[in-house]
């Protein structure tokens, strides 16, 4: 009697049992309890996304702990260190520059996701993140320089009037390096007027060096991969920069302590008539709260170099998951929520940015055709035209290291005015000895 | 006559300090200097190979190093001097004061409490070119017509850098010349005034030579953190350029270790830096052991 | 003789000129600080410059703390709440760390004395980049990464060794009779060093206070890489949270500035009269 009321328990808590527990499961929110450490790239307009970040902890229980908010430079620094001691990170910002260095411990993101996952991707972009076949990061918004130039003063016609005078034609945004050279000088009235500014140190630095060096016909290296940036075209390059800084004196003098952040600044203070900048600054440009220039600023194309077109330098900013994770499908759920469509659609009208989504491009081209600025049109035709010419930096690992030797010797030449030729042998040489290794 | 227990004392006083610092520093030490004998690179999984004195070997033909140490050395004998000289200025001066010794004394040491990465952000907005007081100044005097890189300029750069640094750290040697003049005794003192001594020889043949084991003990003291110090300072103002002009042992070990992410090499410079400033202090410290016997 | 006096005179009061200079070069940038934290925005890099703010405004410390009407920019409260447990802690215990064997150097002969001493100085060159990462990996295996005791232990360690040397020589300074005496009247040798020592050697232990607080309280490298939320963050770092924003915002940067220095300022004037007694390092016989 006794076993028979057992069985009958037993048999009722069979079959209960796995019933109530599916009913539980359906209830849990697939990541409870799950903390993801981030580490972020932070600033201004970046920050934009990660406001969507509750959604995501409410959508699937986890948390994310967002451990360090740094300007990209900063990040990596930070992110190289947790990566050597050993776990305890998740999710990182990285960029198409980046992730190749990193890419040790990296996450292949293909053994996640489905080519369905990644079909509102631009081909483009996704081929950038990819090394050596793996997926190591799913890209987020893509960067290419525009110009920037202020109305204000390249349509005064007394300014106009005085520039033909001077240097026998008309005054119009630059569209080659002579003309840059002659504008930048032309608006430099110091302390309160600069032509032009450049990014002049750091990897910056490298980026302004290495765009005017594609438009001058030339490359880091060849296709054989030996090193050819001392050659002429890279020369032609370093001497624009060398003019503009230390002979013409046509930016403001703090240029080698200057990176993004610096020279973006410059120009919404009024401080400068043209600059080239990524698009990301622009929705900041456009507020009268934040920049002075709001309202008298217009876009230009590139000028074209020395070889006669002008070839510029991008890339795309990301998100990356670390191999140490202990939750990779929570973490690569995180990143797939960051970079869907709605939310690089917000990105992007939030912040400027060229999304790297095809149906968030769509809505923001939509959206700017319904309101019809011309300022706006003007801008996506022009990100447009450079999204499909543009050129990524090499994907080899060590070219953080190769950077980091590269900027001290050109500033010599831009500060001392040291020859470019004997400045971009010395470097040359040094790359070879890193490459070499 | 000593107990057991009583020679065991000293052992039981020094015991935890000597454990604490075994854990936390000596052994993080240890590890860094294995990671130096290996070809350990922050970003590579399999770099933890050992390869003896290679790296060493490496900083030692390496230009950037020499440029390094040479600045260093600059930096140092340069910023240590003037803080002593200052230093003893400012603390002959404090000890004249009669009234408000204790709001004086508090303020003139502020500039040492300033946490060095302060300190770098305020002078680099002093210095800037465009933004900076300090060409704000010279510029509504008429001084200048045109703004100056006083960071980016390779004449300037270290000489900012180096106001900087002596900016913070005077006060710390004047507090210690202060308290040396405080618990100076004052019989010789009296006996220079009997004699009829001016203020200058008593300075010079009294106070300064009972000085004498102070200015060594501060030399010392800031020869050997100098190089720390100013690492956060140069690294907020200049990042160590223009073209390598400030750049210092301390910005190019990081440059190596973090920022390239050649952590083993950079780890072997930062052990050839720590090797030469031991040294120098320890011949300073020979000094003031004479100084005191 | 007397025309020797004359330039004797002119020389000191020129170095009366040439310090009251310097003193004033001193204080001159943490004057600009604390009022270019009160100052209306297009104020703060005015051409040519305002001496004196013509208008005040808390704006910019409203930014970092918050007020009944705004949220604060940045878990200041956070920071400053464990920047103080941080200070406190780590100060206190390598004051006693350092005491007792700043004491042991001082008062006793034992093997390897001088060669240990010698190491405690030394101990003041140690890179903290040849630091920072190996504590990194140890504090994550024993799960000490992103918490207040980290800090702690690391900034106690990093504390001893200069209090050890002040300590010494603050020792060395005190008459041994006076322990000894009391050893005689029946004081064990805990008691003499509680009973009679340590309160003799107060100004010794405020001024390894003030430079214990001061690298606490303002250390940074290190801090960066052990902690990653408020929970664990200092205010250095979270200074440097926010140093993209203060190549913009100026007036934050000045206000943050001010108030890192208030407590360590007030502290130090309290405590001032015994710090610069306590800095002799037993060099002054």
């Amino acid at each position: 009697m006794v076993v028979r009321r057992f069985l009958v328990a037993l048999v009722v808590f069979s079959l209960v049992v796995p019933f109530s527990l599916s009913a539980m499961a359906q209830e849990k929110k697939p990541f409870e309890g799950v903390v993801l450490n981030a580490y972020f790239i932070g600033g201004g307009a970046y920050e934009k996304l990660y406001t969507k970040i509750p959604e995501f902890e409410e959508q699937t229980g986890a948390k994310v702990n967002i451990a360090a908010k740094l300007s990209h430079f900063e990040l990596n620094k930070r992110v190289a260190q947790e990566f050597a001691s050993g776990g305890d990170i998740d999710v990182i910002s990285t960029h198409t520059t980046f992730a190749p260095g990193q890419k040790d411990f990296l996450l292949p993101l293909n053994e996640y996701l489905t080519p369905e996952d990644l079909k509102d991707f631009t081909p483009s972009t996704i081929e950038a993140s990819t090394v050596d076949g793996k997926l190591i990061m799913l890209p987020r918004h893509t960067d290419v320089r525009i110009m920037y130039y202020r109305t204000d003063l390249f349509e005064d016609p007394r300014e106009q009037e005085a520039f033909k005078a001077k240097y026998g034609y008309d005054l119009r945004p630059p569209t080659n390096w002579q003309e840059l050279l002659d504008v930048a000088e032309f608006f430099t009235r110091p302390p309160n007027l600069y032509g032009f500014v450049f990014t002049g140190g750091e990897e910056p630095l490298v980026g302004t060096f290495y765009e005017l060096l594609l438009s001058a016909g030339g490359n880091f290296f060849d296709e054989e991969g030996n090193v050819i940036f001392n050659q002429e075209p890279g020369q032609k390059a370093l001497q624009l920069l060398v003019d503009l800084y230390y002979h013409k004196k046509a930016t403001p003098e703090g240029v080698p302590n200057y990176r993004w952040d610096e020279v973006a600044k410059a120009f919404r203070d009024g401080l400068i008539a043209f600059y080239f900048d990524w698009p990301g600054w622009y929705t900041m440009m456009k507020d009268p709260k934040e920049s002075k220039v709001a309202g008298k600023f217009g876009l230009a194309p590139y000028p074209v170099g020395p070889a006669g077109y002008a070839k510029i330098w991008g890339g795309s900013h990301g998100f990356a998951v670390a191999k140490s994770t202990k939750n990779p499908e929570a973490a690569v759920a995180l990143v797939k929520f960051l970079t869907s469509g709605d939310n690089l659609y917000f990105e992007a009208k939030e912040g400027g940015f060229l999304p790297t989504s095809i149906s968030a491009y769509q809505r923001l081209k939509e959206d700017v055709a319904k309101t019809g600025d011309p300022l706006d049109l003007k801008r996506l035709e022009l990100l447009e035209q450079e999204l499909a010419g543009f050129v990524p930096p090499p994907k080899i690992p060590e070219y953080q290291e190769i950077v980091s030797a590269i900027w001290p010797e050109l500033q010599k030449s831009l500060v001392e005015g040291r020859d470019v030729k004997v400045t971009l042998d010395i470097a040359a040489e040094k790359v070879r000895k890193i490459l070499g290794r | 006559m000593r107990t057991h227990s009583e020679r065991y004392f000293p052992y039981v006083l020094i015991l935890p300090s000597v454990i604490g610092t075994f854990l936390l520093i000596v052994f993080p030490l240890v590890y860094s200097f294995f990671l130096s004998l290996t070809s350990f690179h922050l970003l590579k999984a399999q770099s933890l190979r050992f390869v003896g004195f290679q790296n060493f070997w490496e900083v030692l033909h390496d230009p950037a190093f020499w440029v390094a140490l040479k600045n260093s050395l600059l930096f140092m004998v340069v910023v240590v001097n003037v803080e002593l000289v200052l230093g003893l200025l400012v603390a002959l001066l404090l000890n004249r004061a009669s009234g408000g010794q204790g709001i004086l004394r508090t303020l003139f040491m502020i500039p040492m409490m300033f946490p060095p990465i302060l300190v770098g952000l305020q002078f680099r907005w002093f210095f800037n070119d465009q933004f900076g007081l300090l060409n704000n100044i010279l510029l509504s005097l008429g001084i200048i017509d045109r703004p100056i890189g006083w960071l980016v300029r390779t004449k300037t750069a270290m000489p900012a850098v180096m106001f900087a640094d002596i900016w913070q750290n005077t006060p710390f040697t004047a507090v210690v010349f202060l308290a040396g003049l405080l618990s100076l005794p004052v019989e010789p003192l009296e006996a220079a005034l009997v004699d009829g001594a001016s203020p200058w020889q008593r300075f010079r043949y009294v106070i300064l030579p009972m000085l004498r084991p102070l200015i060594f003990i501060a030399m010392t003291i800031r020869s050997l953190d100098a190089g720390r110090k100013a690492f956060d300072l140069i690294m907020l103002m200049t990042g160590g350029g223009p073209a390598y002009a400030t750049e210092i042992l301390g910005t190019y070990t990081f440059r190596r270790a973090i920022v390239d992410y050649q952590f083993a090499y950079g780890a072997a410079i930062s052990f050839i830096d720590m090797v030469l400033t031991v040294g120098f202090a320890v011949y300073l410290y020979r000094q003031l052991l004479k100084g005191r016997t | 003789m007397k025309s020797r006096r004359k330039r004797e005179r002119v020389v000191a009061a020129l170095c009366t000129v040439f310090a009251v200079i310097v003193l004033v070069i001193l204080l001159f940038p943490t004057y600009w600080m604390v009022q270019t934290s009160f100052r209306v925005g297009r104020e703060i890099n005015a051409f040519p410059p305002v001496w004196f703010p013509r208008e005040v405004t808390l704006s910019s410390y409203i930014k970092l703390f918050g007020s009944p009407h705004e949220e604060a920019s940045l878990p200041f409260r956070e920071y400053f709440r464990n920047s103080f447990l941080v200070a406190l802690s780590s100060g206190f215990f390598s004051i006693v760390l350092g005491t007792l064997a700043g004491y042991a150097f001082s008062r006793f002969e034992f093997r390897g004395k001088r060669n240990l001493f010698l190491s405690v100085i030394l101990m003041r060159a140690i890179p903290g980049l040849a630091l920072g990462l190996p504590l990194l990996v140890l504090f994550k295996r024993v799960q000490l990464v992103n918490t207040l005791s980290g800090l702690i232990l690391t900034y106690t360690m990093l504390n001893t060794p200069f209090v050890i040397w002040l300590m010494e020589g603050f020792f060395a300074d005190i008459p041994a009779e006076l322990s000894e005496a009391a050893r005689i009247d029946g004081c064990s040798r805990w008691q003499a060093l509680w009973k009679v020592d340590i309160p003799l050697a107060a100004p010794g232990i405020s001024a390894s206070a003030i430079f214990s607080l001061l690298l606490s309280w303002n250390e940074f490298a290190i801090a960066l890489i052990l902690t990653r939320t408020p929970a664990s963050r200092t205010l250095p770092v979270g200074l440097f949270d926010f140093v993209g924003e203060f190549f913009i915002d100026w007036g934050g940067m000045c206000a943050a500035g001010t108030i890192i220095l208030i407590p360590v300022v007030v502290l130090t004037f309290f405590i001032q009269k015994w710090m610069v007694r306590g800095l002799t390092f037993g060099a002054i016989k």
